[in-house]
């Protein structure tokens, strides 16, 4: 069955609409065994060229071993295996193109998605989704792209996660190109989902409409940073069209890439004060049990460490403007002595780093230290 | 009759000893010269025969042959003009041969009889003075220069007549009619100390800088400098001369001898005293970094020999350009080949780079810098891995506060800093006694275990910290080395737990 579907998908000129129109009326099966005359009206004379002439050139054998033998599966709706979240969706694609785990695309799951240049706060927060989401068996929906969306799914492979990726290229093209490692490890660990054929490139057209399926495949949408007009907002709108709960990180208002995070909390969108936070309120609707995880221990911070911390947050600071802060404190301390504390707190994890550039998520020290 | 003149050519910066053979027979009348000559030598010819005429001379009709031995070596260069005249002068019989004994003639002719300055004098005096030789005549420009080799007698002659004058005295007279050259080269050193360069107390806060700066300058450690456009990169490159320690006499008379084969020395200048600092835009072309041409000439690679390479806005230099550093950075020398043979010219630089966080420059500054983390990538991949791993310490500036600026208090002058140094130079100095290193940035993977040994606990941290921070094994040794420097410049024996952290805060961005 599916491989008539198949071929149908990869008739040209026929597009979501022609095709969802056809598929009402028969099966692509009865059409490729040559009864035409029910559609006749339906489509234009050129639509009917282009499938006759497909059924001489397409071995819908073939083909179908070719896209097997790829790992590919092939899912259309109202068949088999077509995840349930999506086909009630308005817009829903007639088909859907997946490569690794099958049976992710039913679990509870969190789109988390977001601005491609993302700050550094951003990427932690990212991060931090990621890794708790992973620790209690969420999957973890969205759109590979730079930034948050890579990161958030990065990180909860990482932590022996799940994760789906939606692309608006086809299953068999990576892009970005530098996430190559990402495409991999989620073919393994998790799986990708496209609604166009395997060796579609990416255009820019393509990637607004994958965006309702992200929202369709997640019950939660998690929005780490967003520009006040960019294409993380235009996955928002979908879900909340489908109905789902939408949760924004809030951010500093000075900040652009927080700006469309802020502009949802106005509008009325759920507010992700912690992570832990978070995950409590939503855990009755994804139907799944969370307790907190338990924080290590890493005893009290010297009185010097303290200083070092408090100049910290989570914005990239280099060594010249932390010695510079903590000079400001009144503290008579060296630039080597800085330095020394630095790497050491860098050593127990209290204090990050990113190219050369250090930060500090301080609730994080706080709990930490306080046990 | 036959005689024999000596000379000098150059190959490199090397020396070597050439003898010009004049001829003159009873034949046909005629001037011929052979002997692998390169077209300015071959043009030797006109400029003799009329520099001799408009000096009184008229050639007598002979065969006058030249040869200029070795005769599988090519010469280039206008130095050959004055030892050709003055072995036709002897051939002819106008002068006697005892004038030609122990004297090297080094010297251009212009068609007046004038004697012009010529380039390479450093090196054939000290060639000169391997050979024996006890006397050279040379262009007065050039005397001083000449000079600087002490146990030659250096006469300046500034025309042919004066030369012939000259030669034609007793030994004594002579001496009264052309004093013999003579320097004092301690003078010149001391005068240079004297000269006003910038200095690191103009620059307010920077203090992370201006460490890695002492640290780079103690171990002749490359460095790498980032930093937004406006935060001072460029500034405080152009400090780092003034704490470098001082040229002794050997490496200034090898710097010399690079500035001499390129005709670069000045006069009133004559031989170099402090470092060299370079900093050539970014359009330059490979040949002029490495040095090249078809009669090679030193790069300016060479020319920073024992002194600073500052390349501002490293990426814009382009990946040829800068793959060209690879080689040079790691032998310390510059191998040119030619179809005639190889040249070696020495090119043990201090590199100092400047560069940008990013293409924008300002991050990671969101709220201006709009580049892509792939942009950021690209933007770093400009400079490959290879030439990261040899700059040992990369440092970020950042752009001072309004109000830091405000401050009435001067930064660190260069004269403490430079106190730093010498104290950790001097370490180094006692420590690399007999064995083939000067500074620690020169330690080669072997012996660095020899001379950067760890206490027990120490090497512990160093595991400890690589594995938390996740180090890679090529970051090992380029911490060790600068943790070296660290603990010289803090007069530590040993090197200890703080070096090491502090080293590796100067790692920079792995790629």
């Amino acid at each position: 069955m599916e491989k008539y579907y198949y071929w149908l998908h990869n008739v040209s000129g026929i597009g979501r609409i022609t095709f969802n129109k056809i598929v009402t009326h028969m099966t692509p099966e009865e059409l490729y065994q040559g009864n035409t005359e029910k559609i006749k009206e339906l489509l234009t004379k050129k639509q009917i060229e282009n499938i006759k002439r497909s059924k001489e050139i397409w071995d819908v054998q073939k083909q179908w071993e070719l896209l097997k033998k790829r790992n590919i599966n092939l899912f259309y709706n109202g068949g088999r295996g077509y995840p349930e979240k999506l086909s009630v969706i308005s817009d829903a694609p007639p088909v859907l193109y997946q490569k690794g785990k099958t049976e992710i695309l039913h679990q509870p799951s969190v789109a988390v998605i977001g601005a491609r240049s993302c700050s550094n706060y951003g990427s932690f927060m990212a991060k931090e989704l990621g890794r708790e989401l992973a620790r209690i068996g969420i999957v973890v929906v969205s759109g590979m792209a730079r930034g948050i969306d890579s990161i958030c799914q990065r990180t909860s492979l990482e932590y022996g996660g799940e994760s789906i990726g939606v692309l608006g290229s086809g299953v068999e093209i990576c892009y970005p190109p530098e996430e190559r490692q990402l495409f991999e490890g989620l073919q393994k660990k998790g799986c990708l989902v496209s609604e166009n054929p395997p060796f579609t490139q990416p255009q820019s057209g393509l990637f607004p409409l994958r965006n309702r399926i992200i929202s369709a495949l997640a019950d939660v949408i998690v929005v780490v940073e967003a520009r006040e007009k960019s294409g993380t907002l235009i996955t928002v709108d979908m879900a909340l069209e489908q109905g789902k709960e939408v949760y924004a990180i809030p951010g500093r208002t000075t900040d652009w890439v927080s700006r469309g995070c802020n502009k949802l909390i106005k509008q009325g969108a759920g507010v992700l004060l912690s992570v832990e936070e978070f995950l409590e309120e939503i855990s009755p609707i994804l139907k799944v049990k969370y307790d907190r995880g338990i924080t290590e221990s890493i005893g009290k911070l010297s009185s010097e460490e303290k200083k070092i911390v408090e100049v910290l947050d989570t914005t990239l600071k280099n060594m010249e403007e932390i010695y510079e802060l903590v000079k400001q404190k009144n503290t008579d301390i060296s630039l080597p002595q800085v330095m020394n504390l630095v790497m050491d707190l860098r050593m127990k994890k209290i204090i990050e780093e990113e190219n050369g550039y250090y930060f500090c998520n301080k609730i994080a020290v706080a709990t930490k230290t306080l046990q | 009759m036959f005689c024999k003149v000596m000379a000098g050519g150059i190959h490199g910066i090397t020396s070597f000893l050439a003898q010009v053979e004049v001829d003159s027979t009873q034949a046909m009348p005629g001037f011929d010269m052979v002997g692998l000559l390169g077209s300015e030598v071959r043009e030797a010819k006109e400029r003799v025969r009329v520099a001799l005429k408009n000096s009184g001379f008229q050639l007598p009709p002979r065969r006058i042959t030249v040869n200029i031995s070795p005769a599988d070596i090519r010469k280039e260069g206008s130095a050959y003009d004055l030892p050709i005249a003055i072995g036709i002068l002897v051939s002819v019989e106008k002068l006697t041969e005892e004038v030609l004994r122990n004297t090297l003639f080094i010297g251009e002719l212009g068609l007046n009889g004038e004697v012009k300055p010529v380039k390479g004098i450093l090196p054939m005096m000290l060639m000169a003075k391997e050979q024996g030789i006890k006397r050279c005549i040379l262009p007065k420009d050039n005397s001083m220069e000449g000079a600087v080799v002490e146990g030659i007698k250096v006469i300046g002659v500034s025309s042919l007549i004066e030369t012939l004058g000259y030669l034609m005295e007793g030994e004594e007279n002579a001496d009264k009619m052309i004093a013999p050259t003579r320097i004092d080269r301690l003078s010149l050193f001391i005068q240079e100390e004297e000269k006003k360069i910038p200095d690191f107390a103009d620059i307010r806060g920077q203090e992370m800088v201006k460490r890695a700066a002492v640290i780079a300058a103690a171990g002749f450690h490359h460095l790498l400098i980032t930093g937004t456009p406006g935060a001072g990169k460029t500034m405080i490159a152009k400090r780092i001369p003034s704490i470098l320690p001082p040229l002794s006499m050997e490496e200034s008379l090898e710097v010399s001898k690079i500035y001499s084969v390129s005709g670069l020395l000045k006069e009133g200048c004559p031989f170099i005293t402090k470092r060299p600092f370079l900093h050539p835009h970014h359009t330059i072309s490979r040949q002029a970094l490495a040095g090249g041409g078809r009669i090679p000439r030193p790069g300016i690679l060479s020319l920073s020999h024992r002194g600073i390479l500052f390349l501002d806005e490293l990426p814009e230099f382009g990946r040829e350009n800068i793959e060209v550093l690879r080689q040079p950075l790691e032998d310390k020398e510059v191998q040119i080949a030619r179809n005639y043979g190889s040249i070696t010219y020495p090119a043990d630089i201090m590199l100092v780079a400047a560069m940008n966080p990013c293409p924008c420059g300002f991050y990671p500054n969101r709220e201006r810098c709009t580049c892509t983390e792939s942009q950021i990538q690209k933007y770093r991949g400009r400079i490959s891995g290879p030439i990261y791993d040899r700059i040992d310490i990369c440092v970020e500036a950042k752009a001072v506060e309004l109000e830091q600026l405000q401050r009435k208090e001067e930064g660190k002058s260069s004269r403490e800093l430079k106190e730093q140094v010498m104290r950790a130079r001097r370490v180094q100095e006692k420590r690399y006694l007999g064995s083939p290193y000067f500074f620690n940035a020169d330690l080669e993977n072997k012996d660095i275990a020899k001379y950067c040994s760890l206490g027990k606990e120490e090497e512990k941290f160093m595991e400890s910290m690589f594995y938390s921070l996740n180090l890679s094994a090529r970051a090992y040794h380029r911490t060790l080395k600068v943790a070296r420097t660290i603990a010289d410049v803090e007069e530590s024996e040993e090197i200890k737990r703080e070096h090491l952290s502090e080293a590796v805060c100067y790692r920079g961005f792995e790629v």
